[in-house]
């Protein structure tokens, strides 16, 4: 009899030590798998913010050599073409034979025609607009500048966006430069409806045409087929405004829908 | 006042079995780590069905003369799931120790001969194999657990499903070693608490067949 109580004794104490033992093994392996699991999302919030200050730098120094760029071109080559139009007004054509007066009148035209192109490159590489009077009103300008002489624009935007930080507000103008410069180099719209709304913490932005779109599917085909740097960029400068971007088809009219954050 | 209870209990390796089946009749291609797994399935239920079969209705099987003995289909239902569950450990192809887990079947194979040729008879409940069994089915999960701590990556709970089965097959054989261990001695010392306490293998039972339902769910949405 005693050896029967001991068979159910010893069995009692073999199964409470198998299920302590697995139990503790399987406690043992879960918090070590957490320790694991915090060390590679650690790992991976460093990866991404060094991914972004990489992202930001490279953003910052191509802003600071647009800016250089273009001030060269307006300080330097822009007041050697103002003084050679100065110099060609001066001479009296009256005077000239025939032949010359029309070179003459022809050296004008080129050179006004190369004035106003250094100062388009010039505003195109840094908009003075967009610093001295905020993001709406360098969007305005430039679609003015681009489109509104080749298709009928209409622009609608939220004048209740104050920015924070004016280095956000480059990247935005960047942002829709870029899709505006693509959608009328590759969609060859006849309108563009440009809109903005904002509200307590986000930016709207949405750019609708009548032109050859993308739609979402095409665009994720293309961000990783193509290597032209206008894609690049733009998605660089979502990654630096944690901002996301969709395209979408609405009848006859494709639309590029921005949503940017407000820090 | 239970006895409808107590059926339920008993009859609970034949039908907890019906659960992970249910799920396998969704899979439209069984990937080769989860045959094993659908082999055993099938298997179980046909084995566990004429072990209670032949228990519940006093049947004289050929090789015994005691009415309602299944003990023979307990045998092979250990055998069987040892082989099963190996091949399925050899097929997740984890490399910890891989050659070792492709040895252990053979392994098991010679020893099953051994004890059933010299020392066991195959119509009596062998604690021996059994324990074994269990014993080495547990080495196989705490291989896959010891492999899965070597990775880099992390266990992903929500979508892997290898590791809630081999978690279920632990429970299962946790709860089950030292009731194989003891059971002989404890069935002819004790055969009332042995006949109580084979119902904590059925409840043990239930739970790995919700385990392996759990499992064939996440293969058939894969």
């Amino acid at each position: 009899m005693l050896l029967a109580i001991n068979d159910i004794d010893l069995f009692i104490i073999g199964s409470v030590v198998m299920i302590l033992l697995f139990g503790s093994f399987f406690v043992v392996l879960i918090l070590s798998q957490r320790k694991k699991m915090r060390y590679q999302q650690g790992m991976q919030q460093l990866q991404e913010e060094q991914q972004n200050q990489l992202i930001e730098s490279a953003v910052r120094s191509e802003e600071t050599e647009r800016h250089r760029i273009a001030e060269q071109l307006h300080d330097e080559v822009g007041a050697i073409l103002s003084a050679a139009k100065l110099h060609v007004a001066g001479i009296n054509s009256n005077t000239l034979p025939e032949k010359e007066a029309q070179l003459h009148s022809k050296s004008k035209e080129l050179l006004d025609e190369a004035i106003q192109k250094v100062r388009s490159i010039s505003h195109n590489l840094h908009s003075n607009i967009l610093k001295e009077f905020g993001l709406n009103e360098g969007i305005r300008h430039f679609i003015k500048m681009t489109a509104g002489t080749m298709i009928q624009t209409s622009i609608n935007l939220d004048d209740s966006y104050a920015a924070k930080d004016t280095e956000d507000d480059i990247s935005i103008y960047r942002l829709i430069q870029e899709l505006i410069q693509n959608i009328l180099k590759h969609a060859r719209p006849t309108t563009l409806l440009v809109t903005s709304h904002v509200t307590d913490n986000l930016l709207s932005i949405q750019i609708e045409h009548n032109g050859e779109g993308l739609t979402q599917q095409s665009f994720e085909a293309l961000r990783f087929k193509t290597d032209g740097m206008g894609l690049r960029n733009i998605q660089n400068r979502l990654i630096l405004l944690k901002g996301t971007i969709a395209f979408s088809k609405d009848g006859n009219n494709y639309k590029v829908s921005l949503a940017i954050p407000k820090k | 006042m239970f006895t409808w209870l107590q059926e339920i209990i008993d009859w609970s390796e034949v039908w907890a079995l019906l659960i992970p089946l249910a799920l396998l009749l969704w899979i439209k291609k069984i990937p080769a780590s989860a045959k094993p797994i659908a082999i055993y399935v099938w298997v179980a239920l046909v084995l566990n069905f004429l072990q209670d079969y032949f228990w519940k209705n006093r049947l004289l099987f050929s090789f015994s003369s005691t009415p309602g003995d299944n003990i023979i289909f307990y045998n092979s239902h250990s055998i069987i799931r040892f082989l099963l569950f190996s091949w399925f450990f050899i097929c997740i192809k984890q490399p910890f120790l891989y050659k070792l887990k492709k040895i252990l079947p053979a392994v098991f194979i010679i020893a099953t001969l051994i004890n059933f040729i010299f020392f066991e008879r195959f119509t009596v409940f062998s604690s021996r194999i059994l324990g074994i069994e269990a014993g080495g089915i547990l080495f196989y999960c705490l291989l896959y657990y010891v492999n899965q701590q070597l990775q880099e990556d992390t266990i992903t709970y929500k979508r892997d499903e290898i590791f809630w089965l081999v978690t279920g097959i632990s429970i299962y054989m946790v709860v089950c070693f030292p009731l194989f261990l003891f059971y002989n001695s404890l069935s002819v010392k004790f055969q009332d608490f042995a006949i109580g306490i084979w119902d904590l293998h059925n409840v043990a039972y239930l739970l790995l067949c919700i385990f392996i339902a759990r499992y064939f769910y996440a293969v058939s949405h894969q």
